[in-house]
């Protein structure tokens, strides 16, 4: 068995939200809803100031909140350590919406079930990178298996130092980055779904 | 753990590999064995079609595969064929299908009933837009003024078929939208080193990058091509330091982001050339070889462009100029710039990138591995694939508005079609050109030209424009204005053969093929204008013998090996024999070559024109100039100016842009547009899934400057423009143009003289999704589920383009998006 993660190299993300249609278009996304997005912070004073990009997606914890907190047995971890949830199992409790630190998980009025990234296993059973992956043009995103040490994930993630998104919650995430800007405690506050009330509203008031 | 033995996922697995040809989960391996190769475009996975083609979702025009079960488009991926994107796609190239499949599409024939631009609308057969279309075009065409026949086009990456229609037809007036995009670049270019009007920095090999005002990670015409390689050099270490007035992503991902003063970057290279001249960290010796200008005499010329003065004018601090300065001569040959419409978009763009084109020549790095590079074709090899006759002869008709004869650099180069898009509409307004049938294709001038406005009140006019009909994807505010409406095919439903100035520096040719049947009645020229042709008749239809378009692009790609078929498998061909295009012009010439020349002043004539030069004593190519050297000094472009009345400086030179001294004193802001990366044209704002993630356009302000004006965040505001204050400009009287209303974003991501207004909103048409709800109409057949769901209706998304004045610059006719000055006044809750 594998122990598959991913890594995100926050050095050469460029922003570019490839990741987020491709997952859009792999799963058919409902709008306002996001398995994957890339979020965008500023930081410093003018003229001394940057924007990092940062992708977030379900984590697939090791400890995963979500899986603890279902009620109905719909979380499951597959094989290989993915975190998916079982459409037939669901019965919209939104326990596991309400544990998820990062926010990952979301109601798909579609199919009546919480839905959320499944590191693509449908993909990824097939011997293809999950979606995201595939679509990143500068290969910031590498997938496979951490236990692996001679796979792409394990070089790259020992090369550098790793981090993980809100380590304080203890969820020993399977998403690791490198982050030497140190831009993820910036989005601490911050989950996978959009904040879809954030925008200024064109209608005069 | 679940104790399900067969989940729904795992029957959805099953299904998969049965499909593959196994039966049972037993086949999972067999299917590992089938994408051992997951990138090959060609073939199926299970019930997949791997169908190659080319993205033109912008105009980087990336190899994709789309992958299609059942003749219905599920998912695009980058095709790793491709040299230039190599297997990459960005957001726009992914939601492929969003487009596609969008609800607001145009599918049939429309034919308007009530007053133009009305809205009322009746559906037409194609028996009926032919036939009236074709009536028409025949009346002018026999009128014997074919010019009468105008067609504006957005992007086109169908060249071939649309000069071959126009030029059978034998009108002039083709009007593209060069002057609103790179024309200064490419002028610039051009004029200095002749062989390219497009420069391809080496990116990749590079060890320092100097960005002027590109926004290669967002908006640039080479888009992922570069930004993959810029990636890679950064990896190795490269530093890239970019100079903008805004923070894009591209600023963002540079190693320094220096904030500029719009209209200031030539300045900023000439002062970087000053200190490498006065430091003695030229390569002097190449310059003198390789250039028509001696280096002394350029460090002459430079002199009085001092850091203390860039500074004083951009911003960026004299220490910081200096060092960038001994850092990129440092590094060279493996060091270049970078420029776009931040350096080009200005009314000084033209001189703006030739002071940094030559800052290259300073160091040396022209041509070299990592450094300055070019490719001779900016798109595939014309002569190894040239296009199937018979060739239409060119048009011997006059379009005074083609020809644009006031800028005097705008066609100033043979076969490079540099229109003044932006004074089009202006001038049908003044009658300068009689306009009897206007035909719009990928275009959306309603909405995106400056003074949109303005062209709305010339396409309503009946006089005007007696008759418009327009071809496009979805309804659009130009679309709106015609009178005829035909269903264009997107590009996922039809044919070209295409390709783009090759990063990699070895030309390539590609593939666009239908991934699936078109939708609905929507139709692509090059079924449309051999059809209107033979309908017209007096000999057009003979240009367009072919009877499928297969059997066209069968005869096109006959030279690659393999043919069409493999073109159709494969998407693209690049030719294996073919080198990277470094250091053409040391290239000695052979004596076959030399063969009845003769040589003056060095230059080395053959019968069509001047082949190459002599240096040292050796017969070498050379550049593609009149001097066949890099022409730091350009007598052409003097020479042109002064046959318009017009002075262009031979030497690259700093013009402060006219009145912002001024205006800027007495507290105006400098008005700058830009692009977000999901983003391209009119087209993208029709995906439901670019628009979730950019669909709003507030005006970006740092807090100093709000703090000036008593602004807050969400403040409402009144933006209102005003007109240049000079007399070589179009109406230049500083008159105002016009207002809109936003709201601001406070961003320490910008300079405090100026306020930027992204260009990619304030649609009123095309459906909820790209009008933020405000265009809910409906088409027959179009519902959808998303509709209820596009949670960003009724954010603020405001049209810039109505108040930017229309802003020649007065040497090339180059669109100045970023220099116009605007007053900003609070006002209450937005009325």
């Amino acid at each position: 068995m594998a122990r598959l993660g991913m890594l995100i190299d926050l050095r050469t993300c460029i922003g570019c939200h490839a990741c987020s249609v491709a997952c859009k278009a792999e799963f058919d996304v409902p709008l306002g809803n996001f398995r994957d997005t890339v979020k965008y912070v500023e930081e410093g004073a003018y003229p001394k100031v940057t924007r990092h990009f940062i992708p977030v997606l379900c984590n697939h914890c090791e400890d995963a909140p979500c899986l603890n907190a279902c009620p109905t047995g719909a979380v499951v971890r597959l094989d290989d350590g993915q975190v998916t949830i079982e459409e037939g199992d669901c019965n919209l409790n939104r326990a596991c919406m309400a544990a998820c630190p990062y926010d990952a998980i979301y109601v798909d009025e579609d199919r009546g079930t919480a839905a959320k990234c499944t590191f693509c296993d449908h993909r990824t059973a097939e011997g293809r990178q999950p979606a995201c992956v595939d679509a990143c043009p500068t290969n910031c995103r590498v997938f496979g298996d951490l236990d692996d040490p001679s796979g792409e994930i394990a070089r790259r993630a020992s090369a550098a130092d790793v981090t993980v998104w809100k380590e304080d919650e203890g969820t020993r995430p399977r998403v690791l980055y490198i982050d030497p800007k140190n831009a993820l405690p910036l989005i601490a506050g911050q989950g996978v779904q959009v904040d879809t009330t954030a925008d200024l509203s064109g209608e005069p008031s | 753990m679940s104790t399900w033995t067969l989940t729904r996922r795992d029957l959805l697995r099953a299904a998969v590999v049965a499909g593959a040809g196994a039966a049972g989960l037993g086949g999972i391996e067999i299917v590992h064995q089938v994408t051992t190769s997951p990138g090959l475009a060609g073939g199926t996975i299970g019930a997949v079609r791997r169908v190659a083609s080319m993205c033109q979702m912008c105009t980087t025009a990336c190899g994709i595969i789309a992958n299609v079960r059942d003749g219905r488009l599920l998912t695009v991926e980058g095709n790793p064929a491709d040299p230039n994107s190599q297997g990459s796609v960005c957001a726009k190239g992914v939601a492929g299908p969003s487009v596609l499949y969008d609800p607001n599409r145009l599918l049939y024939p429309l034919k308007r009933v009530g007053r133009r631009g009305e809205g009322k609308w009746k559906r037409i057969t194609w028996e009926e837009a032919y036939t009236e279309i074709a009536d028409r075009l025949r009346a002018i065409r026999e009128s014997g003024r074919p010019e009468e026949f105008a067609f504006q086009q957005g992007r086109n990456r169908s060249t071939d078929i649309v000069a071959r229609f126009l030029d059978a037809f034998g009108t002039p007036s083709a009007f593209n939208h060069r002057a609103l995009c790179s024309l200064n670049r490419r002028a610039a270019i051009l004029s200095t080193i002749g062989d390219s009007d497009w420069d391809l920095g080496d990116f990749e090999n590079s060890r320092y990058i100097l960005n002027f005002g590109s926004n290669w990670a967002e908006a640039h015409q080479g888009h992922i091509p570069v930004a993959i390689r810029m990636m890679r050099a950064r990896e190795r270490g490269a530093k890239i330091v970019t100079f903008d007035a805004r923070l894009s992503n591209t600023a963002a991902l540079s190693d320094e982001w220096h904030p500029v003063r719009p209209g200031t970057d030539g300045l900023i290279a000439l002062a970087i050339s000053h200190v490498i001249c006065a430091e003695g960290l030229w390569d002097r010796e190449w310059f003198d070889r390789w250039t028509n200008y001696p280096a002394e005499k350029y460090a002459e010329h430079v002199a009085a462009y001092t850091p203390e003065l860039a500074e004083a004018e951009s911003g960026v601090p004299a220490e910081a100029i200096r060092r960038i300065a001994r850092e990129f001569a440092a590094a060279a040959p493996r060091c270049t710039t970078i420029c776009n419409r931040g350096s080009a978009a200005h009314r000084n763009g033209f001189h703006n990138d030739r002071a940094i084109t030559v800052l290259n020549a300073l160091v040396g790095n022209m041509g070299k591995e990592g450094g300055w590079c070019w490719h001779p074709m900016s798109a595939w090899d014309k002569k190894a694939l040239p296009e199937p006759g018979p060739i239409a002869p060119k048009p011997t008709a006059r379009s005074l508005i083609a020809e644009a004869k006031d800028w005097p650099l705008a066609n100033a180069w043979q076969g490079n079609k540099m229109r003044v898009g932006e004074i089009v509409y202006l001038w049908i307004k003044e009658r300068r050109q009689q306009i009897s049938a206007l035909m719009t294709y990928n275009c959306d001038q309603a909405w995106a030209w400056p003074e949109a406005n303005l062209v709305r009140e010339v396409l309503a006019d009946e006089d005007l424009v007696p008759f418009h009909v327009c071809l496009d994807v979805m309804a659009s505010e130009t679309s709106n204005l015609a009178d005829i409406v035909l269903p264009w095919t997107t590009y996922l439903e039809r044919w070209d053969i295409d390709s783009r100035p090759p990063q990699g520096l070895v030309d390539y040719v590609g593939l666009r093929q239908p991934v699936v049947a078109p939708l609905g009645e929507s139709k692509d020229l090059r079924e449309i204008f051999p059809e209107l042709a033979r309908r017209i008749g007096g000999g057009m239809e003979e240009y367009f013998p072919w009877v499928t378009q297969e059997e066209y692009f069968e005869q096109y790609f006959a030279p690659v090996p393999g043919g069409f078929a493999h073109m159709r498998e494969a998407g693209i061909h690049v030719d294996p024999a073919k080198k990277p295009n470094y250091l053409p012009y040391e290239k000695e010439l052979t004596a076959e070559e030399l063969k009845g020349t003769r040589t003056e002043d060095g230059v080395i004539h053959g019968p069509e024109g001047a082949i190459g030069v002599m240096v040292d004593g050796v017969a070498r190519r050379g550049f593609g100039t009149p001097s066949r050297k890099v022409e730091v000094h350009s007598q052409f472009v003097n020479d042109r100016g002064r046959e318009a009345d017009r002075t262009i400086s031979p030497l690259p030179v700093y013009e402060p842009i006219p009145g912002h001294r001024e205006q800027l004193a007495q507290g105006r802001l400098i008005m700058i547009s830009f692009k977000w990366n999901v983003h391209n044209a009119h087209r993208t704002m029709q995906s439901k899934w670019l628009q979730e993630i950019s669909h709003t356009n507030p005006a970006w302000l740092n807090p100093a400057t709000a703090a000036r004006l008593g602004l807050a965040h969400g403040d409402w505001i009144e933006v209102t423009s005003y007109r240049p204050i000079d007399p070589e400009v179009p109406r230049g009287d500083g008159s105002q143009v016009g207002s809109l209303r936003t709201r601001v974003h406070l961003t320490e991501g910008i300079h405090p003289q100026v306020i930027a207004i992204a260009h990619n909103a304030g649609r009123t048409t095309g459906g909820p999704v790209a009008s933020n709800g405000r265009d809910r109409a409906t088409l027959p057949g179009h519902d959808s589920p998303d509709y209820a769901r596009i949670w960003w209706a009724g954010s603020l998304s405001v049209a810039q383009n109505d108040i930017l004045p229309i802003y020649p610059d007065p040497v090339s006719g180059q669109q100045a998006y970023h220099d116009t000055m605007v007053t900003v006044r609070r006002i209450a809750g937005g009325t």
